[in-house]
């Protein structure tokens, strides 16, 4: 190396330690002035939408850091200088990508601190840490008032607010599976409204009724609307509601009239017509108090036939409903509500196998019963929108595992509820029978560690 | 293609019987029979794809043998092979059970057995020239967990087993007295199965997992050392390249010939 090679490098080392040297006295300064004249330019860019816990809004970015990249060959000591220079502290580097987590100190706010950090000359870049989630949040514009699929705590007509994940887990049981159209849940019910924005793509066919005894399964209720939507409303379509099952299709059978009422026959040709016209779940959010052979025979016949039967258990405080009373064949579902306790008029008994949410669970109403500047969507109470929970349930099981039997289907709904009331009755009861389903656990791959 | 290769093996196994017993005076077959015992540590790592999950895992194994073997005229050896396996099939899901697990990744101990068959066939110059062959069973014990979580009590069984193939031609430089550097190219196959048995109540499933390792041919470079006569000591270092990566294993022996 020649002398005057030498001479270069000394004069390039001393240049770098000095210039070193004041930079925490550049970003005292930068500081300085950004505090006085702070634009907002990145930060409406990217921080608009602030996060707000309390109102239930979604979380964003980190609040209390940011992420800033250096450009090269600054040490972590001057990375930490600078930082203290801005009354902050930095973590350690991440390696590879070369970040670091510069904390936003008291006072200020990730976009000024962002705004700050990007004027530095020895900054490539900072920006928020925005926040990742392993579960599925669907778009649809009132899925944050649906408590039943995810719990935040949030509002419900007639409470102040839930308890947070007192739900069946669904968000992150959608990372698994959010179904597929080959699966079919026939609501048997007072029909389905066909025109219905959250339900008008999601019909297998114009159905069955055995009411009017015509092939179009129209709601002129209410109550199988509301049904159908809990089970399987079109999902992530930025309107309405989340369905459980995002992506199976509904068969509506219409056999109760539109006063709710039906006959047992009707019924019974129903689960039958059902079974034999593409169902894999059939949903029977009715019931009555006579037990009946017949009805048994039907539910049997589904059952034999690959079908999933779930009913509500009834609302009348007493004995469960026929036909969730038939225990060899049919899934009997009770209600809980936004805090996991049983719904007070929810049937119960030997014969209940699972709960789940029903108390103030928002779902769809046929369109005509509503005034037309008014959203088709309305709160409902009843063992009636538990069922369609399972149903929704049962449907998933079979979208990710079609080789499964009944039999199967049921005990994995069975076994992998979560036994939300076990400090008065641990174990399986009949109020809540296994206890709340839960989606995740019976469709996550759970952890078997050594 | 088929037909030419088993008689080039069998032209390859008829020179390395008759190679070494012409060159010896012809007294009869087997002049010279040794017994030999070794001891080792195996560790490899070998990246395996599952069949069901379209997954790839790093299966890590640590091996301990026992190798009895007989030498015969020096140029022939047969070894029997028992051991212990600690393997580590990395993390997979099983999801043709009723309740879909994560197996996450830990050492399942097992027994191994299998047999090496090695043979001297071309001694030129500073080389000799030979080839070495081995197969290995691994048989990892059955293991039992409680599945968490559920309203119910469930548990479930997992047994992994392999199967390893390893031949190739070994070149080995004997210039020096007691140390023997060698290089062996070799084919290299390892499959298996992890069997998982799922029982919550009357709810039962199981899945047979299949996996069968990504690379296929491998290098080693290994060095005989001799420091008292009858005792060897032996040192591999394995390379074995797939797709996406290199895999690697370190072997170390003791050999003693009665």
């Amino acid at each position: 190396m020649t002398t005057k090679h030498k001479l270069v490098l000394v004069l390039i080392v001393l240049f770098t330690v000095i210039s070193l040297q004041a930079l925490p006295q550049q970003a005292r300064q930068s500081q300085e002035r950004i505090r006085g004249d702070l634009t907002q330019r990145i930060a409406d860019r990217v921080i608009s939408p602030r996060a707000d816990t309390e109102t239930g809004e979604i979380r964003l970015y980190a609040e209390d850091h940011i992420l800033v990249k250096f450009r090269p060959l600054l040490t972590t000591q001057h990375v930490q200088a600078m930082a203290r220079a801005y009354g902050s502290h930095a973590s350690q580097k991440i390696p590879i990508v070369d970040l670091y987590r510069i904390q936003v100190p008291e006072g200020s706010t990730v976009a000024e601190m962002v705004h700050a950090w990007n004027q530095n000359y020895y900054v490539e870049y900072a920006k928020p840490d925005y926040i990742a989630r392993v579960a599925v949040t669907p778009n649809d514009l009132f899925f944050r008032d649906q408590y039943a699929l995810s719990n935040t705590g949030q509002t419900v007509p007639g409470s102040p607010g839930g308890t947070p994940s007192a739900d069946i887990s669904a968000t992150t049981a959608w990372e698994e599976t959010t179904g597929v159209s080959d699966i079919v849940i026939a609501v048997i019910d007072t029909g389905v409204d066909l025109t219905h924005p959250d339900l008008k793509n999601k019909m297998y066919s114009s159905g069955k009724d055995f009411v009017n005894g015509d092939d179009d399964a129209t709601d002129d209720f209410w109550h199988g609307t509301a049904v159908a939507g809990i089970a399987a409303a079109e999902s992530n379509n930025g309107i309405g509601i989340a369905g459980v099952a995002w992506n199976c299709m509904v068969l509506p059978v219409k056999c109760m009239d539109q006063n709710g009422e039906g006959s047992y026959s009707d019924v019974i040709e129903g689960i039958l017509w059902a079974t034999d016209n593409g169902a894999h779940v059939i949903n029977l959010s009715l019931g009555g108090p006579f037990d009946d052979p017949d009805l048994e025979e039907a539910v049997r016949y589904a059952f034999q036939n690959g079908v999933v039967v779930v009913a509500s258990s009834g609302n009348e405080s007493g004995e469960v409903l026929y036909p969730a009373a038939y225990d060899n064949y049919v899934l009997a579902v009770a209600s809980t509500d936004m805090d996991d306790k049983q719904a007070p008029e929810s049937n119960f008994g030997p014969e209940i196998d699972v709960a789940a949410p029903g108390e103030a669970v928002l779902t769809t109403v046929p369109v005509w019963s509503v005034p037309s500047n008014y959203y088709p969507y309305s709160w409902t109470w009843g063992t009636s929108f538990a069922a369609p929970h399972v149903s929704g349930m049962a449907a998933l099981i079979l979208s990710a595992k079609p080789w499964m039997e009944v039999a199967d289907v049921m005990n994995v709904i069975r076994y992998t509820a979560d036994d939300v009331n076990t400090d008065e009755y641990p174990g399986r009861d009949d109020y809540l029978g296994y206890g709340r389903i839960n989606l995740d656990t019976c469709l996550v791959p759970i952890p078997i560690k050594k | 293609m088929a037909k030419w290769r088993i008689v080039l093996s069998i032209r390859i196994l008829f020179l390395a019987w008759t190679v070494p017993s012409s060159a010896q005076n012809q007294t009869g077959l087997i002049q010279d029979l040794r017994i030999k015992a070794t001891v080792g540590f195996e560790h490899f790592n070998r990246a395996i794809a599952w069949d069901a999950s379209e997954e790839t895992t790093k299966l890590k194994s640590s091996v301990f043998t026992f190798r009895p073997a007989l030498e015969i005229n020096q140029r022939f050896s047969l070894a029997g092979i028992i051991g212990y396996s600690l393997s580590n099939h990395g993390t997979v899901f099983s999801r043709e059970l009723p309740l879909s697990l994560e197996l996450v990744e830990g050492n399942t101990g097992g027994l191994l057995f299998g047999g090496e068959l090695g043979a001297m066939l071309v001694e030129t110059g500073d080389f000799e020239i030979g080839l070495r062959g081995e197969y290995v069973y691994y048989n990892g014990k059955q293991e039992s967990f409680e599945i968490p979580g559920l309203a119910v009590n469930g548990t479930v069984n997992t047994q992994p087993k392999w199967q390893r193939i390893h031949g190739g031609l070994q070149f080995t430089y004997i210039r020096y007295s007691y140390i023997y550097p060698y290089l062996r190219l070799a084919y290299d196959y390892l499959w298996g199965r992890l069997v998982v048995e799922e029982q919550i109540q009357d709810l039962t499933g199981s899945q047979e997992m299949t996996f069968k390792s990504s690379g296929r041919f491998n290098a080693v470079a290994g060095l005989d050392y001799e420091p008292a006569d009858g005792w060897t000591l032996k040192a591999e270092l394995s390379i074995l390249p797939n797709s996406s990566s290199v895999d690697w294993g370190v072997m170390a022996g003791l050999s003693y010939v009665f």
